[in-house]
């Protein structure tokens, strides 16, 4: 019987960085010393493609056949067209492959996942491309001192199709969602509700600094109170839907907020035992690129014992998902 | 009183006594609020999940004595 699985993965952080005040208390609770940020010429495509051409190039069997795109962002190129469809034409992919724009924020790789395993185990797509593309930085206020040294921009590919196994490789999955929170991480203006241009935006003076409505804000005393309150819950239920132990995992790759964040997170969850990817040292937090980030980075080095994964996502919406991932059936690589 | 000790070394330097709100005072950032929740759990061996953890409990010194006398602390 045939399961979707994920068999490659590869990041593209943009070359232009921005370095944080270590000096600065706040920056050093953060455990971000630099983030990667999109030149102002780069769109959401353009993270993207480039994303997708580093996973071919890695895995060079993964360019062909793939019959299906997915793009997760919140910075599409355009209101419309979909940037998926931008992309399908700058990848060469064929006028018949699918293509489909999904927003969501930190929980976002996590849906993309489901997605597919959706669309390639109903028999609607044989390999398909999962891309993430975060431009979070276009659209902060420098002047956010609470903010902007949190997020930087990155973009994700992952490739997924169907393998024949006898039991799911992308499994236990759980969702959450609590649109009381939609104002804890919101940019209120660009969008229909506050187009730009219909009311002026005035300077907002608060203790973060100095924003308008067209920059994202966050209220990061709620999402930390969101974040504790939530996740552990949702790794409860993962464990329990996945009939496993916190013993059994090989390894956990939660969405990357921040250092400090993450580290309480793993307490909370229990999974001081587990091998809990933690690192945003040079990226920051890249929102729905974070987790195959993360997932990029220990694979290499990891592969053999990558059986039972468990991956969350949790921000933005306020939404949040989670699965458990085999990851032992990747491609071979190319270096 | 021990609370409020907890609530000094975060910053010594802040008057908890007197505040009716800690985050619209800037007593409190993201920070704090998780240094003050493993703080509070560790000395008082308790665990603060899910509903409890609403920025409503932590607000003031009146908010936290009562989280704390709802886990049976005095």
């Amino acid at each position: 019987m045939g399961f979707a699985a994920i068999r490659a993965v590869a990041g593209y952080l943009p070359p232009q960085i921005e370095r944080n005040d270590m000096t600065d208390r706040a920056a050093q609770a953060l455990g971000i010393e630099e983030r990667h940020v999109a030149s102002s010429g780069q769109a959401a495509s353009d993270l993207a493609v480039l994303a997708a051409e580093n996973l071919f190039h890695k895995y060079p069997q993964a360019r062909e056949g793939i019959d299906f795109v997915l793009l997760c962002t919140q910075q599409p190129d355009y209101p419309l067209p979909s940037t998926s469809c931008v992309v399908v034409e700058r990848l060469g992919l064929p006028k018949s492959a699918g293509a489909l724009d999904y927003s969501l924020g930190c929980s976002g790789y996590v849906y993309g996942l489901a997605l597919a395993k959706g669309l390639v185990e109903a028999g609607l797509s044989r390999r398909l491309l999962l891309l993430t593309s975060s431009l979070y930085s276009r659209s902060i206020s420098s002047e956010d001192k609470a903010t902007a040294p949190v997020f930087g921009d990155g973009a994700s590919a992952t490739l997924i199709e169907s393998v024949d196994v006898e039991k799911p490789l992308l499994d236990a999955f759980v969702f959450g969602t609590d649109g009381k929170g939609a104002k804890s991480i919101i940019q209120e203006a660009g969008g229909s509700r506050l187009p730009i241009g219909s009311t002026p935006l005035e300077r907002i003076e608060d203790d973060h600094g100095s924003h308008t409505k067209a920059d994202i804000f966050m209220d990061g005393q709620e999402v930390m109170l969101f974040t504790l309150r939530e996740v552990p819950l949702m790794v409860e239920e993962i464990l329990k839907k996945a009939g496993l132990s916190r013993e059994e995992l090989s390894y956990a790759v939660f969405h990357q907020p921040n250092r400090f964040m993450l580290d309480y997170v793993q307490r909370k969850c229990k999974l001081q035992d587990v091998p809990f990817f933690n690192d945003v040292r040079k990226t920051g937090n890249t929102v729905s690129a974070s987790i195959p980030l993360g997932l990029e980075s220990i694979i290499g080095k990891n592969e053999k014992t990558l059986s039972r994964v468990l991956l969350a996502g949790f921000g933005v919406g306020l939404s949040w998902a989670g699965c458990l991932a085999d990851l032992s059936r990747m491609l071979p690589t190319d270096r | 009183m021990k609370l409020l000790e907890i609530l000094q070394e975060i910053h010594p330097q802040f008057d908890y006594e007197t505040s009716q709100d800690f985050f619209a005072d800037g007593l409190i950032d993201s920070f704090d609020l998780t240094r003050l929740i493993a703080a509070l759990e560790e000395e008082f061996d308790l665990s603060i999940d899910g509903t409890e953890l609403n920025a409503e409990n932590f607000k003031n010194l009146d908010a936290l004595q009562g989280l704390l006398l709802r886990h049976g602390v005095k």
